[in-house]
């Protein structure tokens, strides 16, 4: 380390890296922060320019990107309730349940802080101990997958709130929506109903939209109307202690924050898992450790931290395994390995002893992201804040519109607005009975991998399901599962 | 007004009719693998989450036995309103295909604009010009993704 560290800062330290990370990050925060637009969509639109840069500055502007959308899709879920990101699904339980309390300011200080630490951490782990939790990844089989992924759905009994069958129902939504469209292993049709648009499965991003900005939108129509009267969608609170995380609030969810770090470093080590798992998972987690669990889902600062520092901590985990296997996690560290691949940089454990200065480059790079993070999202914020005083008469009608059209940018399809429609108004009649959206985004997200994981372990263990009980790791996963299980409906009994 | 119905017992019924709905759909829907031996036929996951659906929605319906009816929340005029947003939304989205993005997405801000209270025609214009050609803008020529032109535009 201490051989490459004086060269890669050589390398990193000038005006136009500092310039292409900021650049990135705010690309990044802009992206997330808008309903259909995505950070691999950007990551691959700006693709092409890194080719005529530096490796170092290239990779630098792409991670800015991926650390700024992925806090970016926060800022949409805590003002207006709709997930910029994926991963911002559960940021939406409790981000936007304290702005409409007035406190939207201390929900988005609350993701920077969160985002900007779990990334901290993850660089950390991942410039000093990368190697060892790459080799600790390695042995996640199959078998250890499908474990994890059961573990992950057990949180959904804690994340549903009051009704926990209502929550266990709500799942099996998600996941029945994803069995739709073709089968992973033998690509047979599944409940296509003959509509050749469902071939492909149920789109993410209507279905998201649909689920949290549709059915919003649904949920403010019924309002009275006072003709000429300026309205808000939610309250801006005037107290000073509304709009700032206190120290003692901080200090109060330091264990959240660590934790949710530990568990978005994990899962992002992970190839094939994600940033949204991690903050589902984080956010059980939270609950289930918390001392007020019942304030979770109803405006929890602690629920805030948890799902952000959990997805931004992904974002370091991701490129452990890029960098130290040469494997690509997902499609944005996928695109990251083309620049190093384009550039002659073969990832893998020879990338550090051949071409260590760039490397460690990159490292200096990452920690420098986060610095610039904190800067530019906290600079954002008074102008994000800004949305919430536009009145709802002309904030909703534009909501609606920025959605239709990123519904319709994923794929180009009509057929996609029109599913959007139909999830809203789905997600509505949820709402209104009170089934909570929030698994039946987990069942949807965490399905292609429950199931090729099993079908995988299956066919590795010749037909036995004893493996899943008789691996340590599994088993670990399986035990801390019926713990969530358990404790969650004896919770609920009481 | 409000309308009364006993509701969680309807719920649970409606969960168990949804994973019976599966499970009967299940031989039409699920095609037949062309290699014979697979260790997970492709129907298992959804067969499984009927069963879900079906144990789930049982056990809401025995747990309503015990509990109060409740309201179901909802007034004739929130119904009315409800209904209507919902045929100008899925009018947007025909039309969006038809007349083109920007000219439907004005339309549909100016209607909705009204229709949430505001009274300002001098803001509801300058939002039905703005918002469309910036989301226009920034889609078509920053991230090279076509919107639909229709025969207006």
């Amino acid at each position: 380390l201490l051989d490459y560290i004086w060269p890669a800062a050589q390398i990193f330290f000038t005006f136009k890296n500092i310039l292409l990370i900021s650049a990135g990050l705010f690309i990044g925060i802009v992206i997330g922060a808008i309903p259909g637009l995505n950070v691999p969509m950007a990551i691959a639109l700006l693709l092409p320019i890194t080719f005529y840069m530096h490796p170092v500055a290239g990779l630098s502007m792409l991670i800015g990107v991926y650390k700024g959308g992925t806090y970016g899709g926060s800022i949409s879920a805590i003002l207006i309730n709709t997930p910029g990101a994926p991963a911002a699904a559960a940021t939406v339980l409790d981000g936007y349940p304290l702005a409409q309390q007035g406190k939207a300011g201390k929900a988005l200080k609350a993701a920077i802080y969160g985002s900007v630490i779990g990334e901290f951490f993850s660089d950390l782990v991942l410039i000093s101990v990368a190697v060892h939790i790459a080799n600790i990844a390695l042995k996640f089989g199959p078998n250890e997958k499908f474990s994890l992924v059961f573990f992950a759905l057990s949180t959904i009994a804690i994340i549903s709130g009051g009704d926990k069958l209502k929550g266990v129902a709500a799942g099996l939504t998600g996941l029945f929506l994803r069995t739709i469209g073709l089968e992973p292993i033998s690509s047979v049709k599944r409940f296509t109903l003959g509509i050749f648009d469902l071939t492909g499965g149920i789109p993410f991003l209507p279905l998201l939209i649909g689920l949290f900005a549709v059915s919003e939108f649904l949920a403010q129509i019924e309002k009275k109307v006072i003709i000429g009267r300026k309205d808000y969608i939610v309250p801006i609170s005037t107290r000073p202690e509304d709009n700032y995380v206190t120290w003692s609030e901080f200090r109060q969810n330091f264990k959240t924050i660590l934790r949710s770090s530990l568990i978005g470093l994990g899962i992002g080590a992970l190839p094939g898992t994600g940033a949204a798992i991690a903050a589902f998972v984080s956010y059980g987690a939270a609950k289930n450790a918390s001392r007020n669990p019942e304030k979770f889902g109803k405006g929890s600062l602690e629920g805030v931290f948890a799902a952000e520092t959990g997805n931004n901590a992904v974002c370091g985990g991701a490129l452990i395994p890029l960098l130290t296997l040469g494997i690509p996690g997902d499609a944005i560290t996928a695109i990251m390995m083309g620049v190093l691949l384009v550039h002659g940089l073969i990832p893998g454990p020879d990338l550090f002893t051949k071409s260590g200065d760039i490397v460690y480059a990159i490292f200096i790079g990452t920690i420098i992201a986060n610095i610039l993070h904190f800067f530019i999202a906290s600079l954002g914020l008074k102008l994000f804040i800004k949305v919430l005083s536009i009145s709802r008469a002309f904030l909703f009608p534009t909501i609606i519109v920025i959605c239709l059209a990123g519904a319709y940018a994923g794929d180009s399809k009509v057929f996609d607005v029109y599913l959007m429609m139909v999830f809203g108004i789905i997600a509505y009649v949820m709402k209104k009975f009170d089934f909570p959206l929030a698994p039946v985004i987990m069942g949807y997200i965490l399905e292609p991998l429950l199931e090729t994981s099993l079908i995988q372990a299956l066919i590795l263990n010749k037909g036995s399901l004893l493996p899943l009980i008789t691996r340590p790791i599994s088993l670990f996963f399986i035990i801390l599962a019926a713990f969530f299980i358990t404790r969650s409906f004896s919770q609920q009994k009481k | 007004m409000k309308i009364k119905m006993g509701r969680s017992f309807g719920e649970g019924a409606a969960v168990f009719l949804i994973g019976l709905g599966i499970l009967l759909l299940l031989p039409s829907q699920v095609e037949k693998p062309l290699v014979s031996e697979v260790q997970i036929p492709p129907s298992f996951l959804p067969m499984v989450v009927a069963i879900g659906f079906m144990l789930t929605g049982a056990g809401m319906a025995i747990s309503s036995l015990s509990s109060k009816t409740l309201e179901f929340p909802f007034t004739k005029v929130e119904a009315l309103r409800i209904f209507y947003s919902i045929g100008l939304l899925f009018l947007y989205s025909f039309l969006f295909s038809r007349i083109g993005f920007v000219v439907s997405s004005s339309l549909i801000l100016g209607i909705l604009a009204y229709l949430f209270g505001a009274r300002n025609w001098v803001k509801i214009f300058l939002t039905m010009a703005l918002v469309p050609g910036t989301i226009w803008f920034l889609l078509e020529f920053i991230f090279s993704i076509p919107l639909p032109r229709g025969l207006l535009f």
